[in-house]
């Protein structure tokens, strides 16, 4: 055999893994990158965070598809439950309006009441009475007249 | 090379922990092939001293005494390497001079080598063994791990002139101790 090829045997001598990685971890405390391997992850870290970021995307996509449909009848309960609260308020406008008047007519007869036990009884006295009859006399009708035109009506 | 390999050893310099540890990927194979022609094929002895050649690194650097003078990084990993075996030799076996070092123990590469690899391996080893020290690295950093002479050289701590006239007959001497007649 020729020197060159004991010498080219000689270069597949290599010490044990065992022992390379144990000196490592003692000298330099870190575990062994393979290679240049070490440099090269940390230069394409920010495309290992776009692809988890994509990869999360990708994951709330599925899960968005697989509830669509419980989405859609999701959305349905709610435009019924819009129409029923709608309802309500209509409902509950007309009781405020129901309210507004009964507290207006309250105060208007409170406020009556208040005046007439401000004037005493003058309101039912036989001058007043009289006065007030005069008042509301009603013209006089003709029953005659009265016949004649529920004759035409009739006709 | 390391991508952008000035940068991170400026980052690695600085202190970032992960910088360096890019750099000691990229190297720790080679360092570690390098120590263990240098151990004799001793794998045991080969990953002590290689832990301890980027532990070393790893703190000269944060020192600030790592120096961007224009040659490879690898060139400061081999230097370190070549000064801690030399003192790991010094501690364990002080009478003998790193030369005249002979392993008998057999070669261990561990079981993760095939069996063919440890024969080949071996038999390098054992031509290796009968060169000089400086020619065993010039092997090792010229022809097995491909560094260019201004690199093999500032590893080595020598002039690109002074390796090129080495290299010629270095790899002579390999192929004569091998049994290669081409």
């Amino acid at each position: 055999m020729k020197a060159r090829e004991y010498i080219r045997e000689w270069r597949s001598v290599e010490p044990s893994r065992d022992f390379v990685e144990e000196t490592r971890r003692r000298i330099v405390g870190t575990p062994r990158h393979f290679g240049m391997l070490g440099f090269r992850i940390r230069e394409s870290l920010g495309a290992s965070l776009a692809g988890a970021l994509a990869l999360l995307l990708l994951i709330v996509g599925l899960r968005a598809f697989e509830r669509r449909e419980s989405i859609a009848s999701s959305i349905a309960e709610l435009a019924t439950i819009e129409v029923e609260a709608s309802t309500v308020g209509e409902r509950i406008a007309i009781t405020l309006d129901e309210v507004r008047y009964y507290a207006e007519t309250a105060q208007k007869t409170s406020t009556a009441l208040s005046e007439a036990t401000a004037n005493g009884p003058a309101h039912l006295s036989a001058t007043v009475l009289k006065h007030e009859i005069t008042n509301l006399a009603l013209p006089k009708t003709d029953p005659e007249k009265i016949d004649e035109l529920f004759r035409r009506a009739a006709e | 090379m390391v991508e952008d390999e000035r940068d991170v050893i400026q980052s690695a310099s600085g202190g970032k922990a992960e910088a360096f540890g890019l750099l000691y990927d990229h190297y720790v194979t080679q360092i570690y092939r390098f120590i263990l022609v240098k151990v004799g094929g001793q794998r045991e002895e080969a990953e002590d001293l290689t832990h301890q050649v980027f532990l070393q690194a790893w703190h000269g650097m944060r020192k600030g005494r790592y120096r961007d003078l224009g040659l490879p990084f690898s060139s400061w990993l081999y230097q370190i390497a070549r000064n801690l075996v030399i003192d790991h030799y010094r501690r364990t076996r002080p009478t003998v001079e790193l030369d005249e070092e002979r392993h008998d123990t057999p070669v261990d590469l561990g079981n993760e080598a095939r069996i063919d690899t440890k024969q080949q391996v071996a038999v390098l080893l054992r031509a290796l063994e009968n060169m000089k020290e400086a020619e065993r690295e010039l092997i090792l950093l010229r022809f097995v791990e491909d560094l260019s002479v201004r690199e093999t050289a500032a590893a080595m701590g020598k002039t690109e002139g002074a390796i090129k006239v080495m290299q010629h007959r270095t790899l002579a001497k390999l192929k004569k101790n091998i049994g290669d007649e081409s």
